[in-house]
């Protein structure tokens, strides 16, 4: 049935726009895979439907002739009967003679479609990163740069100790010492510019935690925290910081809530190491003889 | 065939969506990934300066010799300088000769001090290369 369907459509050939006509010039598996696409949107048409079909079709084509306007308008109709056929037992049933045939078929245009789907995928995807790369750098770079100032505004205030030490010709157990709280200094830095790159690749980190969790496995998660807790004890800070950013990139959230959470951090003193630091480099003013003033634009820290 | 090529285009902007979603938020992550790196190297580099001058300052203000004298000048340049520094901007056009101009007073002011601080500051990446 449907075969001689194609057929009468070959016959009225002669439009040039109608792929399977005999000398359009198309490849031949794709002349094939469309031969069979007009045979069975056919077969998957009602008689009496073939009359009423979209009129805003025809619109498109007005220069085919009556047979071959119904034929390409029912190519949509073809691709939604594909997709049904897999289900309904009887409607394979009724076209059995076709059946392997169109099979075959509805295969091919799956597979070519699923291909265009992931084409699509993936112009998506570059298309989608170009216009948030900018966005996450500036982000980035606005975070990054106000976390680390502050170990550098220390790091320079000693070196500002030490070269004032080094001009005065003080003990050498000052200058060792000096140095030994930028070591400390560097330290924390390195340490939180690590936590800072794994903040922004925090995403997969939850997906782990949930697929533990969905393991039934969770007991395991928050004991490896609590360890990891005791262990940057002194960087807790940070670790608040950590958990909003994780947060952030989940929902997209609003920058409101980051900077009145920020703005809680400064409040509480909550960074063991940086304090100890802080303390250290006050009482070696002190031993220079200077007044602890001259501190004061680390306060904020 | 138009409709042929409809459908396609119908499929192909179906992923085109799903890719675009995923996509903005893999460019988010990566564009942060950068940033963060650029953005503390920066903020370490001008934390260092500012420290460093605002130590200088106090250590000079303690000798009642230096308060009015060529160094207190070149450092209160150099705080006021860094003070309107957009570190936090990566979009600041004149940031690369901002930058510069702050190193070049910083270096002014430590041959005028005479001194040599080791900032193990890593130039050849500091935040300029994006």
């Amino acid at each position: 049935m449907g075969t001689s369907k194609y057929q009468g459509t070959k016959a009225s050939g002669g439009n040039q726009d109608l792929p399977g006509t005999r000398d359009h010039p198309v490849n031949p598996s794709r002349r094939s895979d469309t031969v069979h696409i007009y045979a069975h949107a056919q077969q998957c048409r009602e008689p009496g439907c073939l009359s009423s079909s979209r009129p805003s079709d025809r619109k498109e084509l007005p220069t085919l002739p009556a047979s071959g306007g119904p034929v390409v308008a029912s190519v949509m109709s073809w691709v939604q009967a594909a997709s049904l056929v897999q289900g309904p037992e009887e409607e394979r049933d009724v076209f059995d003679e076709e059946a392997d045939e169109s099979l075959l078929v509805q295969r091919e245009w799956r597979s070519h479609m699923q291909r265009r789907v992931k084409e699509g995928y993936r112009d998506g995807i570059d298309a989608g990163k170009a216009v948030t790369l900018q966005q996450g750098f500036n982000q980035g770079y606005k975070e990054g740069a106000e976390v680390i100032i502050n170990y550098g505004q220390l790091r320079g205030t000693l070196s500002a100790l030490l070269s004032w030490c080094h001009l005065h010709d003080n003990s050498s157990a000052l200058i060792s010492k000096i140095n030994n709280l930028l070591d400390a200094v560097g330290q924390c830095e390195e340490y939180v510019l690590r936590h800072l790159k794994s903040i922004t690749s925090q995403p997969h980190v939850v997906d782990l935690l949930d697929s533990l969790q969905d393991m039934d496995l969770c007991h395991v998660a928050p004991a490896e925290e609590k360890i990891d807790e005791v262990k940057d004890e002194r960087f807790c800070e940070n670790n608040a910081e950590f958990n909003k950013n994780c947060s952030k990139n989940l929902s997209q959230v609003d920058c409101s809530s980051l900077k009145c959470c920020r703005a809680q951090e400064h409040a509480c003193p909550e960074n063991p190491s940086l304090t100890w630091i802080l303390e250290q480099t006050a009482s070696l003013v002190k031993q220079l003889g200077v007044s602890v003033d001259i501190l004061q634009h680390l306060k904020q820290l | 065939m138009r409709d042929l090529l409809l459908l396609r285009r119908r499929f192909h902007g179906e992923g085109y969506r799903e890719g675009y979603e995923e996509g903005s938020s893999l460019g988010m992550i990566e564009g942060r990934q950068h940033g963060t790196l650029h953005g503390a190297k920066i903020g370490s580099e001008i934390g260092c300066y500012q420290g460093f001058a605002f130590a200088w300052r106090g250590l000079l203000h303690s000798c009642a010799t230096e308060r009015d004298s060529k160094k207190m000048k070149v450092l209160e340049a150099l705080i006021g300088m860094i003070q309107k520094f957009p570190y936090d901007d990566p979009t600041y056009d004149k940031l690369h000769e901002d930058l510069d101009r702050i190193r070049g007073k910083f270096k002014q002011l430590c041959s005028l001090l005479n001194v040599q601080p080791d900032f193990k500051i890593s130039t050849e990446g500091s935040g300029l290369s994006f």
